[in-house]
């Protein structure tokens, strides 16, 4: 097994061994390392905001039957179904991503990073797929 | 004190994939969530009050901790780090806290 990265990031390039922090762009070329780990990032703090604003939704519940109401009239719009897929695609790049970041972490596929990042990439996408059929409400 | 916190956030990452998906089957897939009364009981169910506050716990932990990684990155003085921590320590343990309270009541409806 190869040494394990203890500081792993959405880098694919072994050499590159900061994970936590921006890769290092030479010239102006901007790979997959630049943008698995940018992409990485941006989704990280996407989900955190998002995180506050759920416990929000969240409240309209305790607050009572007419603000959930209210609430559930904004949200069952046909328009949020795309905010709620760019959601999906967030929160689901960031879990297959993360799974690739903490394997290369503990020193497994520190080769193949890259072949790595576009399993997890194509993985990901087939299951945001399948989940906007169902949220557009197909079968 | 490093490679503790990366791991603690690997940790809490892979919680995270078997909890949120957990969380999204009891939640939404199905239509319960649509009325203001199915909604409700979800929380009299003692096993999704559960499952949402372990969800709720790791999910803070994760958004806190990793925003704390982003903040690292930028700034410069150890000071200004020591004080970005505690300020998302503090957000976190009001979120987690107002998070669980708010589980606990609406199961108390």
């Amino acid at each position: 097994m190869a040494k394990p990265l203890l500081k792993p990031s959405g880098v694919p390039e072994p050499e590159q061994p900061l994970i936590f922090s921006p890769p290092k762009v030479k010239g102006r070329s901007r790979g997959v390392a630049y943008w698995a780990f940018w992409l990485n990032r941006i989704s990280g703090v996407v989900l955190a905001l998002y995180l506050l604003f759920h416990l929000g939704f969240l409240s309209t519940l305790y607050q009572g039957k007419e603000a959930y109401e209210a609430f559930l009239a904004v949200v069952t719009q046909p328009v949020a179904v795309i905010f709620d897929i760019l959601l999906a695609a967030a929160a689901i790049y960031h879990g297959f991503n993360g799974v690739r970041v903490a394997t290369v972490g503990i020193g497994i596929g520190t080769k193949r990073q890259t072949l790595w990042f576009w399993v997890a990439f194509g993985l990901g996408l087939v299951v945001l797929i399948l989940m906007a059929i169902r949220m557009l409400g197909g079968e | 004190m490093g490679k503790l916190i990366w791991l603690a956030q690997a940790l809490t990452g892979g919680l995270l994939l078997v909890v949120l998906g957990l969380h999204m089957v009891a939640n939404h897939t199905t239509e319960g969530l649509l009325t203001y009364e199915g909604a409700l009981q979800r929380f009299h169910n003692p096993a999704i009050l559960v499952l949402e506050s372990v969800f709720l716990l790791v999910v803070v932990f994760h958004a806190c901790n990793g925003l704390r990684n982003v903040i690292m990155d930028y700034v410069k003085s150890e000071r200004a780090g020591r004080l970005a921590t505690r300020i998302l320590t503090a957000v976190g343990a009001v979120a987690a806290v107002y998070g669980l309270w708010l589980g606990f009541a609406l199961q108390a409806r």
